[in-house]
């Protein structure tokens, strides 16, 4: 009997004392995977005089518990609640090749996008060697922008300051835009409000939209108006739109 | 944002250096506050635009560590932060609160 809790306490002091961080790395697992806290706990670790480090690590059994755990709950009635089978957008990183294979872009490029600022993984950035790259949802979203720009002949200095204008202006909407390309040299935003905006030349040149179903429905008022005594209006204007 | 000691706390610490980067275990010892009423408190600035968090870019640091996460107060949040330590100046419950804060430094 003596022997055991001589073993446990041996046990416990060198797991509390000797192995803060592994203890901490099992902590912050209550976590979702995504969770930021995830990184930031284990990262404040390496700051904290040796001394302290047990108890840091012990108080953070505290936060991960009444954070950590419900965050958990919330991940997986959203997980439930979405189409199974389907990766749930925001919540899963894509790692580097299937970023490449779902966009339809080359390692290269994807590589040469993130190096330069284009698109970093806004998930996990690489971390020197050993990490992983992982883009969201919406940065897929992003990158098949900048790749149907591309593919329309756009060059990409001209895609890149069009994507910039996209992200500060339209945020996580960006897929709700509609884009106007105009040649090669030229990209629009057709915006709700009915402007169209020159992305390239950083949102200079707002053209308006003349929404046209508006026209149509006044001149098929107008129309009936006048053939009032007859049903309907004639087939011939109904136009297909 | 309810008054509590800790926001008071937390909202003298952040706004003695306004414009600087706070770290996590940097504000649990200065603020006096565990880390389990910290981060849900900063995880509600941070939603309600008071601060703004970022990573520490790898490339800048030195020593083998893993990059931290920092807060950035916004001026949203010096404004915000600002008034709920003005308030608590003239409030009685904070009093000894904003005594110690004058030892900050």
């Amino acid at each position: 009997m003596k022997t055991t809790l001589l073993a446990a306490w041996l046990l416990g002091l060198a797991v509390f004392g000797l192995a803060p961080g592994f203890l901490l790395r099992m902590i912050v697992r209550l976590y979702p995977r995504d969770h930021p806290r995830r990184r930031e706990l284990v990262a404040e670790l390496y700051v904290i005089e040796n001394g302290k480090q047990p108890i840091y690590v012990v108080q953070q059994l505290e936060v991960a518990i009444s954070e950590g755990i419900p965050a958990r709950w919330r991940g997986r009635r959203r997980e439930q609640a979405t189409t199974p089978g389907i990766a749930r957008p925001g919540l899963t990183g894509y790692r580097l090749a299937q970023a490449c294979s779902i966009v339809g872009i080359t390692y290269r490029q994807l590589d040469y996008w993130a190096r330069t600022d284009l698109i970093r993984p806004s998930i996990a950035d690489a971390r020197g060697s050993g990490t992983q790259r992982q883009y969201s949802y919406q940065d897929l979203v992003e990158l098949r922008v900048i790749k149907s720009l591309l593919d329309a002949g756009m060059a990409l200095t001209k895609a890149r300051r069009a994507i910039e204008y996209l992200r500060d202006h339209l945020g996580a909407d960006i897929a709700s835009a509609s884009l106007v390309l105009n040649g090669a040299d030229s990209v629009l935003l057709a915006r709700d409000s009915g402007e169209l905006v020159d992305l390239v030349r950083q949102g200079q040149g707002v053209f308006s939209i003349m929404a046209l179903d508006g026209v149509k429905a006044e001149l098929d008022a107008a129309i009936t108006e006048l053939h009032s005594p007859m049903s309907t209006p004639p087939e011939a204007v109904s136009w297909d739109r | 944002m309810r008054k509590t000691h800790s926001l008071v706390q937390l909202a003298l610490v952040l706004m003695n250096d306004p414009l600087g980067r706070h770290w996590g275990y940097g504000l649990m010892k200065s603020a006096g506050i565990r880390s389990g009423v910290l981060y849900p408190l900063l995880q509600r600035m941070l939603a309600e635009g008071w601060v703004e968090d970022g990573w520490e870019d790898p490339a800048e640091m030195e020593g083998r560590r893993p990059p931290r996460r920092y807060y950035e107060l916004t001026d949203k949040g010096r404004q915000e932060l600002g008034a709920i330590i003005a308030d608590a100046q003239t409030d009685v419950r904070f009093t000894p609160l904003v005594s110690w804060a004058k030892g900050l430094r």
